[in-house]
């Protein structure tokens, strides 16, 4: 049940209602079994890896925990149980994740070394949110490991922890510390956090439906024909493509921030206009904060983070870029998008005094716009160019694309008729130009620190509902979807 | 009492939340009003013609043939002549494929009478109820509360969730009229009062496609058409099926799969198969702009040979 369909409108109607009708020892209960309906109505039979899921990391934590209180000199015992968890855990993405994928790779060494034994893939339809929640509950059983938390000893807030379905098959991978106190609080119908929740929810919608959904259209196209459509084309997919993946994660992660505000749950937020900052590092600050915060606690910073020297620094954030590129899929072309960030990290740490001091004997106004603007467009560059990995479809693929690029460059295209023709009907120009741009001033307002949402709670009642109606009116009827428009889902739903 | 307090509180509503229910219950009422406001949108496209079918059908008091199907059916007879020689009111009921068979089948219900026949001649009788294109059903039946009872019980959860896309296409596309099996010139006024689309029809090249499906046939489907003719018969009225017009010079199977094909309805279907596919295969030249679509001269040579086997039934019922 994807967030944009109309199944999830009445689904979140009649779990809301009944929700806010329930006497409060019930209202979690009642979330949880939603929670596990949601998740059957993607595939039934991974109900059951959740259930275990949900059970050996229960088990592990208070395992854990029991040790602290017991015996604190018994740390080595603690220790294997944290390591059989994360072994079961990575074993279980591992499998349903990279296990074709390992094999497609095995079968093809074999094939260099010039042997013609082949192993079947096993095709494995993989379990949506296996990547979310299975990180989620692993940091949890860290956590309590490293004492930050207590053990949960109610399996059913624990089971609600780990499902609660508006971020179970994308996350934001929430923290226990967070989420479970959460869970516990008494629940009021308050209604300035469910018109909170309802509009961060339509703007979510809206980002999805009118923005990447109407992009995706363009940017498929583009790559399905990439050996047939101009150069040029494809560089407007790349660009695009950067603001698509972005609407349609970010779109996720307000809809899923918007549910759970509307059941006074607070999700951590996930994005922090990456596309505004000027530095690769302030990019990732900014981009699915919840996977770069649980790599950087449970990966990077195991693995010694910025406390052993530069160089250390520069191979544990391969490391993790690396690992995060592999989390993303089994392809290598992932695998390369990782390492693309991670050289643009390194290489980010090695040249940014070098290049601030040149820039200061050029005289440069570093604090002037244009000056931020010109490094937010080149981090903007930089990122497409290695979205373009993440897009295409191989390796191959996206070197052809390079290829085509850079031959048929043209910087007027972009100004000509063809460039407007290449969306087809002029709406689609029009729908794609409007909608970004008003994704952009948003981002622009909040990045200022301004608060869009209180801007439109302190309108006069007119205005605030012109705003809700057009917000209505325009996820409607410029939104991609219906007969003509498959339903797309989330790209990170195949995570 | 601090207990009873607390119970209180949560059981009466504040005057914010009061409010704010208000509020939602407003904007609902805004989102009904601006859709009744878009409704109808389609009232001279092809497939409003469905309201003047409609009417004729109910306001015949007697009995009648009513001719069912798609739109081999709307674009392939002449009703008048069928009236004049079979001596019974005609209704041309055929509509638009992309609603599905079932949709045609269940305007059988509207004014069944003693005596009437329904000639039923679907192109194939496999969907098993479908609808195909949602947005053209929607532009079907619009607000018109009487078309709909034809919408298949099991394609309501479709319809509903289909509804934002129809709404949309009211809103911003509407001129469009391709998706909802309305192209240039199909509009609600080419038919005229029996139901038959009357404008001149010559051959175009357009009906001269290569990827036509051979009709196939499916229990359940030939279940639904068995009720149907049951409801008929405790009524007194008569359900036969006749031939859809087969493109013959395109045609993707040979003439043994369609003898299958005819033996299939003959053996699966109750109500009586009167005519024989062969005597309805046509040359090109008869086909308008679709392969199921008939020219003028195609219609008027299927519907001579609908009357010859009309009475051929007749007399073989005596």
């Amino acid at each position: 049940m994807l967030f944009n369909s109309i199944d999830f409108l009445f689904f979140i109607v009649i779990v809301l209602g009944i929700f806010y009708l329930l006497p409060q020892k019930l209202k979690m209960c009642w979330i949880l079994v939603m929670s596990y309906v949601f998740y059957a109505t993607w595939n039934i039979k991974y109900v059951l890896l959740l259930l275990s899921t949900t059970v050996v990391t229960y088990v592990a934590g208070i395992g854990v925990s029991k040790r602290q209180e017991v015996d604190r000199s018994q740390t080595g015992l603690r220790k294997i149980i944290v390591a059989i968890t994360v072994i079961i855990g990575v074993f279980a993405i591992g499998f349903y994740k990279y296990a074709d994928f390992a094999v497609g790779n095995f079968n093809r060494l074999l094939n260099i070394a010039g042997s013609s034994k082949h192993f079947e893939v096993m095709e494995i339809i993989m379990p949506v949110g296996i990547s979310f929640y299975v990180l989620q509950s692993l940091g949890y059983v860290i956590d309590v490991y490293r004492g930050k938390i207590e053990a949960e000893k109610n399996i059913l807030i624990y089971g609600l922890f780990v499902s609660f379905f508006p971020q179970i098959s994308s996350g934001p991978i929430g923290r226990a510390g967070d989420l479970i106190p959460q869970f516990r609080q008494k629940v009021v119908f308050d209604t300035d956090r469910i018109k909170d929740g309802l509009i961060t929810f339509a703007y979510g919608l809206f980002l999805k439906m009118v923005v990447a959904d109407n992009i995706s259209i363009y940017v498929t196209r583009a790559h399905e024909n990439f050996n047939t459509v101009s150069g040029m084309e494809l560089l407007m997919a790349v660009i695009l493509f950067s603001i698509q993946i972005y609407c349609d994660f970010y779109g996720y992660s307000l809809m899923a921030l918007g549910c759970g505000r509307m059941m006074q749950i607070e999700l951590m937020q996930n994005f922090k206009q990456p596309y505004l900052q000027d530095s690769i590092r302030g990019f990732w600050r900014g981009w699915h904060i919840s996977l770069t915060s649980w790599f950087t606690d449970y990966l990077y910073i195991p693995l010694g983070g910025n406390r052993k020297g530069k160089v250390r620094k520069c191979i544990n954030t391969m490391i993790v870029f690396l690992v995060s590129g592999l989390w993303h899929g089994a392809a290598w072309h992932y695998i390369f998008w990782g390492g693309i960030n991670g050289v643009l990290m390194v290489l980010e740490e090695f040249v940014r005094q070098p290049i601030e001091s040149f820039v200061r004997k050029l005289k440069i106004a570093t604090d002037s716009k244009a000056w931020k603007l010109t490094k937010i467009a080149f981090v903007f560059a930089m990122m497409s160019f290695a979205w373009l990995f993440f897009r295409a479809d191989s390796f191959g693929e996206a070197i052809y694309i390079l290829k085509s690029i850079a031959h048929d460059f043209r910087a007027g295209w972009f100004l000509t008729q063809n460039c407007f023709d290449s969306f087809g009907a002029s709406l689609n120009v029009v729908i794609i130009l409007v909608s970004i741009i008003v994704m952009t001033v948003v981002d622009y307002l909040q990045n200022t620190g301004r608060d869009v949402k209180r801007m439109i709670f302190g309108q006069q009642t007119v205005y605030r509902w012109l705003i809700y109606l057009l917000l209505l009116y325009v996820i409607v009827c410029w939104g991609a979807y219906g007969e003509e428009f498959e339903q797309t889902r989330f790209i990170y739903f195949e995570f | 009492m601090e207990k009873s307090l607390n119970k209180q509180d949560s059981s009466i509503l504040n005057s914010k939340q009061k409010n704010f229910l208000f509020k939602c219950v407003v904007m609902l009422c805004i989102i009904v009003l601006y859709i009744a406001h878009l409704m109808p949108q389609y009232e001279n496209t092809f497939t409003a013609t469905l309201v003047d079918k409609v009417d004729r059908l109910c306001s015949i008091d007697g009995p009648k043939i009513v001719l069912i199907g798609n739109s081999n059916v709307a674009f392939g007879f002449n009703s008048e002549l069928i009236e004049q020689e079979m001596g019974m009111p005609v209704v041309n009921m055929g509509l638009y494929g992309g609603l599905g068979n079932l949709f045609h089948d269940n305007m059988i219900g509207y004014n069944v009478h003693e005596g009437d026949i329904y000639v039923v001649s679907h192109c194939t009788y496999w969907n098993e109820g479908k609808i195909e294109n949602y947005i053209a059903a929607w532009a079907t039946v619009e607000n018109h509360k009487e078309l709909w009872k034809l919408i298949p019980k099991n394609e309501y959860i479709s319809m509903v969730k289909s509804f934002p896309a129809y709404v949309k296409k009211m809103s911003v596309n509407h001129s469009s009229m391709k998706d909802i099996g309305a192209g240039e010139g199909y509009t609600r006024d080419i038919i005229n009062e029996y139901g038959d689309v009357a404008v001149q029809r010559e051959h175009k090249a357009s009906s001269e496609r290569r990827d036509i499906w051979a009709p196939i046939t499916s229990a359940a489907e030939f279940d639904v058409l068995n009720e149907w003719n049951r409801y008929l018969e405790e009524r007194g009225a008569k359900m036969v099926v006749s031939s859809f017009p087969v493109y013959y010079d395109n045609w993707p199977s040979d003439d043994a799969y369609m003898d299958t094909y005819q033996q299939d309805l003959v053996d699966g279907l109750d109500c009586d198969v009167i005519s024989y596919w062969k005597d309805y295969a046509y040359p090109k030249e008869y086909f308008y702009d679709t392969e199921y679509h008939l020219t003028n001269e195609g219609a008027e040579v299927r519907t001579k040979q609908l009357i010859e086997d009309l009475k051929a039934w007749q007399n073989a019922q005596k």
